[in-house]
């Protein structure tokens, strides 16, 4: 039988690890310097591990009035669920409207973004 | 030890030329992979959003861009662990009305200590005897316990929106209490959140789930940098750093951050905080790749897992700040429409190395990701 070193499929044991916590806020905090409106817990400090200039990019400073962090699951859609009477699942996202604090905080409304 | 095979040769460890040939295969994959990238968010957006004309009316109306994505997102790989029942069921136990007169008068005291406002109440999307979908406002938890997965808290928590669905008679079964959470939000977050309300309706959504089926955007709000550098007084002002970091997608206004991530909540546990000082606090250590990174896999390594998001401009805000949408990316099925638009677009100026390009992604889908290494080196080689 083929042993080789290479294959070491059965190592690679993925379904018994965490969910990606935290993975867009930290992404987009840390990787890409644009931390989420609110979001004190990536924003605030940079992670100067791999980066020279901390100065770069965005930064939070204070937090939301609500304490919330501007992340919305706007839509979430399953389009492989077979359920009897939701049919309309194979097309038809579950769509949330966004806060109706975003208006207060960046001056936008649900009327603004429904087009979009 | 070992028992070799005539195919064993080529294996780099025995075939010396094998290394330049893994390298060059190495750079053969990287060329075409952004291609086949965008051609497959372009199919993908195609069939699944409105038609962008309405974005450019809109964009032509207001001086922003303004955009509609809905991406594939088969979310990432982890997230099949909702699926295990035994980690994801809520307590059993039914709450007698004493409890929940106590727990009621706990919650009023702790809102009065703490919370000066009440949480608002959730807005139901969508309700059947299948589904109960809410928009979950910020401050509510998703599941009981302090985001661990564990229900076994003794006390009820005010704050927790699977309780308080509960307590409203919104769940299944005869006594309108039964609800299954099928994945989470943060808990200053927003936005849709799925409950099943009977056993086979979970257990179709969570393996979808744990299949990367279920396609999920989020909206965000991004802070740019302030002083930007760039010359161009453009709408992506100020987000320099994001799209200097990310890798454009063929597709329009379609961007892809890449980086390692790696939770740090175990280490945490055993008292070692020595993540804690590189993270400013986050339970998440990253890694950032650059753009244009090409990953055998996203298989999990020792250094945390490759993750990927996708993000794309919607509109410029006051300030500096940026509406995005985002997506997690790439699932398998999602590898195996590469190859299929590779072999449909590239088809017929193509020569053969490139069919067997396709092959090899099929591989890479197919088989762990070192059979990619093996197919390539053999391939190569025996031709």
């Amino acid at each position: 039988m083929l042993q080789s070193p290479l294959f070491h499929r059965h190592n690679c044991d993925n379904a018994h690890l965490p969910g990606a916590k935290h993975q867009v806020r930290a992404l987009l905090a840390l990787a890409g310097k644009s931390p989420i409106s609110g979001d004190l817990r990536y924003g605030n400090n940079h992670n100067t591990q791999f980066y020279n200039n901390a100065s770069e990019g965005g930064r939070v400073d204070q937090p939301l009035l609500d304490g919330s962090v501007a992340l919305h699951a706007r839509s979430v859609s399953l389009p492989t669920v077979s359920l009897g009477g939701m049919e309309f699942l194979k097309d038809e996202p579950f769509v949330g409207s966004i806060p109706s604090r975003w208006k207060d905080f960046f001056d936008i409304s649900e009327d603004d973004v429904r087009q979009i | 030890m070992i028992a070799r095979s005539p195919m064993h040769r080529y294996c780099i460890y025995y075939y010396p030329p094998s290394l330049f040939l893994l390298i060059m295969g190495w750079f053969i994959m990287r060329i075409p992979y952004q291609h086949v990238s965008a051609s497959r968010t372009h199919l993908i957006l195609s069939t699944i959003t409105m038609p962008s004309s309405r974005a450019h009316l809109l964009s032509m109306r207001q001086s922003c861009f303004s955009f509609c994505c809905t991406t594939s997102n088969m979310t990432c790989r982890n997230m099949s662990c909702f699926a295990k029942p035994n980690m994801y069921q809520p307590s059993k136990r039914t709450i007698s009305k004493q409890q929940y007169s106590s727990a009621a008068a706990a919650a009023a005291a702790t809102k009065r200590k703490k919370i000066p406002k009440q949480l608002e109440s959730p807005e139901v999307i969508y309700s059947n005897n299948h589904l109960l979908v809410v928009n979950k406002p910020a401050g509510w938890k998703s599941q009981p316990g302090n985001g661990g997965g564990s229900s076994s808290s003794s006390e009820i928590d005010p704050k927790c929106l699977l309780t308080y669905l509960k307590s409203q008679s919104l769940g299944g079964g005869s006594n309108k209490d039964f609800l299954i959470p099928t994945h989470r939000l943060d808990q200053p977050c927003t936005g849709v959140l799925i409950f099943a309300k009977n056993g086979k309706a979970a257990s179709r959504v969570q393996t979808a789930w744990a299949k990367r089926k279920i396609k999920k955007t989020y909206w965000v709000v991004v802070e740019g940098n302030s002083q930007t550098t760039s010359k161009r007084n453009d709408k992506m002002n100020g987000l320099d750093m994001l799209i200097k970091q990310s890798t454009r997608t063929k597709a329009k206004n379609i961007y892809k951050l890449s980086a390692i991530l790696k939770s740090t909540k175990g280490n945490n546990r055993r008292g070692n905080r020595r993540t804690n000082n590189n993270n400013a606090g986050g339970s998440v250590l990253v890694k950032p790749l650059p753009p244009n990174y090409f990953s055998l896999s996203d298989e999990n390594s020792k250094d945390g897992r490759v993750c990927h998001i996708e993000w794309k401009h919607l509109r410029a805000l006051s300030g500096e700040r940026h509406l995005l949408s985002v997506s997690t990316d790439t699932g398998k099925s999602a590898f195996v429409l590469f190859c299929l638009v590779l072999l449909c677009v590239q088809y017929e100026d193509s020569t053969t190395w490139l069919l067997y390009l396709a092959f090899i992604r099929l591989c890479l889908t197919a088989f762990a990701p070192h059979a990619l290494i093996y197919v390539t080196i053999t391939s190569l080689s025996s031709s």
